[in-house]
């Protein structure tokens, strides 16, 4: 089995399908490229990945081992369904199938049993219990995440920015005999937890320095460019050590110069082995950088394959139509 | 009367005021912070409670509300409440507790998306999220406003005299009665002036403060 398998993932926001199963494979190391025109949701797809949104179905697979499953979509009579297939095979994983039992609810946006029709906003579709959210919490660490606008913390400088989620982190490995400790001078528990913060700083700095701002330890987010701040979010995003990081349009906010910056970054963390799911509208970097290729159109995937493949010969029409239109843009700029 | 003996009057009135002023911040600042919390809730009869009693306070005068607090338990329960001073107290605590809570909702309902989004990957529970991330930054977006409303809540103080507590303009209106001069009561600009040109000082340096980062 691949490293990291995605099968069957299906997002309705209210009556709008806006994944309509898709399924992917990626081998560890790879990177992959999501591409294809505004509205074919890409975005959806690795927000989904992300577990920012709760797919209504879909089967993940990370190293070997079934890291989330769910399936409460509701059948044509209206009911959640209870197709619990492999159910057995993963009982002390996440398991989210069988609905009420796991606690999943879903919010039926119509036909409802009342007869009435009930107002969902996009966010509420598949609500889900504390437990179960505090297990797609801990899974969600194992995923990266860099958007496309940045949402660094402006009030904390760089430093600051990296070291808080892994010093949350460390805290969060403590016991709770330990937590009480750590606030007594002197103790045990307060020295070594003073130690690996001082790791957390030196990785930091390496990682700033990687992604080549090790200068700008001090400085806060409004004193950077966009390139630079999106430097700074790949830095964060890594000092959780995911993995598999993913961006979200990473260089769409950003001028044709500071694109490069970012890019260069993205091409230096490849040759590192880091495994990466990037959706992005750089074809050209896609094609150059990407191990496989992904051209989503409506809800599902219209063509995969190696960038050759894909770009060099595609099979759709809707890829051949897309991909031409791409290079009409770049000619006209 | 002399310039110097109205002086010394007024400041002993002074007292009231800036008391009441201290007092009511102390009380509605937290208390702000929980009407607030209710009004956001989603938990959907406490926030239409909550949404109830933001438009009665909203909605009446506060002189309405100190006269409620001060006559009404002795008229329900047969306690009136003897200390007018609390009596005032109260009212002007739950009243900006409200106006306070709205501009918290504000400022919190302003934060972009991609802020609790990146908590959110970056593995931050709800309580890291707020304490570390949202409200630090709120604070910066919310100083203007609570300074405005701060500095409005200097000249409301005014409105104790309802229930006879002697603050600054009761006591220059009794000198103007009594010693048939009419200028003391011109001269309480100048106290509330003080105070104000304090306060406006004390939000400049804050603001300034704070503006280390932009957002």
């Amino acid at each position: 089995m691949a490293f990291y398998s995605v099968k069957n993932v299906y997002k309705n926001f209210g009556s709008n399908n806006v994944l309509k199963g898709i399924d992917f494979d990626l081998e560890k190391g790879q990177v992959l490229a999501i591409i294809g025109s505004s509205g074919s949701g890409k975005t959806t797809l690795l927000r989904c990945i992300n577990f920012l949104e709760i797919p209504n179905k879909a089967d993940i697979y990370l190293a070997e081992e079934n890291i989330f499953s769910i399936d409460s979509r509701p059948t044509p009579n209206g009911n959640v369904s209870n197709n619990a297939a492999n159910k057995d095979e993963c009982i002390d994983n996440l398991q989210l199938n069988n609905s009420k039992e796991s606690g999943i609810e879903l919010v039926k946006s119509e036909d409802s049993l009342l007869g009435k029709k009930k107002k969902t906003t996009a966010r509420d579709t598949v609500k889900l219990d504390a437990k179960t959210r505090g297990k797609i919490a801990a899974q969600r660490l194992k995923f990266g995440m860099v958007f496309q606008s940045f949402n660094l913390f402006p009030h904390y400088n760089v430093k600051k920015n990296l070291v808080l989620a892994a010093r949350l982190k460390y805290d969060k490995s403590l016991s709770e005999k330990e937590r009480i400790q750590r606030y007594i001078v002197g103790s045990d528990v307060r020295n070594k937890r003073k130690a690996a913060f001082e790791e957390i700083n030196k990785r930091a700095e390496t990682l700033l320095q990687r992604v080549g701002l090790g200068d700008k330890f001090k400085a806060y987010p409004c004193e950077l460019s966009g390139g630079q701040q999106q430097r700074v979010a790949i830095a964060r995003a890594l000092i959780l050590q995911p993995e598999i990081l993913c961006f979200d349009e990473p260089t769409s906010a950003l001028d044709p110069e500071l694109t490069r910056e970012v890019l260069k970054v993205i091409k230096d963390l490849k040759k590192d082995g880091h495994t990466m799911i990037i959706v992005t509208h750089e074809m050209e970097f896609a094609r150059k950088v990407a191990d496989k290729v992904i051209f989503m159109a409506d809800g599902i995937i219209e063509e995969q394959g190696s960038p050759d493949e894909v770009f060099g010969n595609p099979q759709s029409e809707k890829t051949k139509a897309f991909l031409q239109e791409s290079e009409k843009r770049i000619d006209e700029d | 009367m002399t310039f110097w003996e109205v002086t010394v009057e007024l400041l002993n009135a002074s007292k009231y005021t800036v008391g009441l002023f201290f007092l009511t911040l102390l009380l509605a600042i937290p208390l702000g912070m929980v009407v607030c919390a209710c009004a956001m809730t989603k938990f959907k009869p406490i926030k239409y409670i909550t949404g109830t009693f933001i438009w009665i306070i909203r909605g009446t005068p506060l002189m309405l509300q100190i006269i409620v607090v001060f006559y009404v338990p002795g008229l329900l329960f047969g306690t009136p409440i003897k200390n007018r001073f609390l009596a005032a107290l109260i009212a002007f605590a739950i009243n900006y507790a409200v106006y306070f809570a709205e501009i918290y909702r504000g400022g919190i309902s302003a934060m972009p998306l991609g802020q609790y989004e990146a908590c959110k990957v970056l593995g931050m529970n709800k309580a890291q999220t707020n304490s570390l991330v949202i409200f630090p930054q709120v604070v910066k977006k919310i100083t203007p406003a609570m300074s405005n409303e701060i500095i409005t809540l200097v000249k409301d103080t005014s409105l104790a005299n309802v229930i006879g507590i002697m603050e600054i303009i009761v006591t220059a209106k009794s000198i103007v009665s009594t010693h048939a001069i009419i200028w003391p009561i011109f001269y309480t600009g100048v106290f509330y002036l003080a105070m104000v040109g304090v306060l406006t000082v004390f939000f400049k340096w804050l603001e300034k403060r704070m503006n280390y980062y932009r957002a």
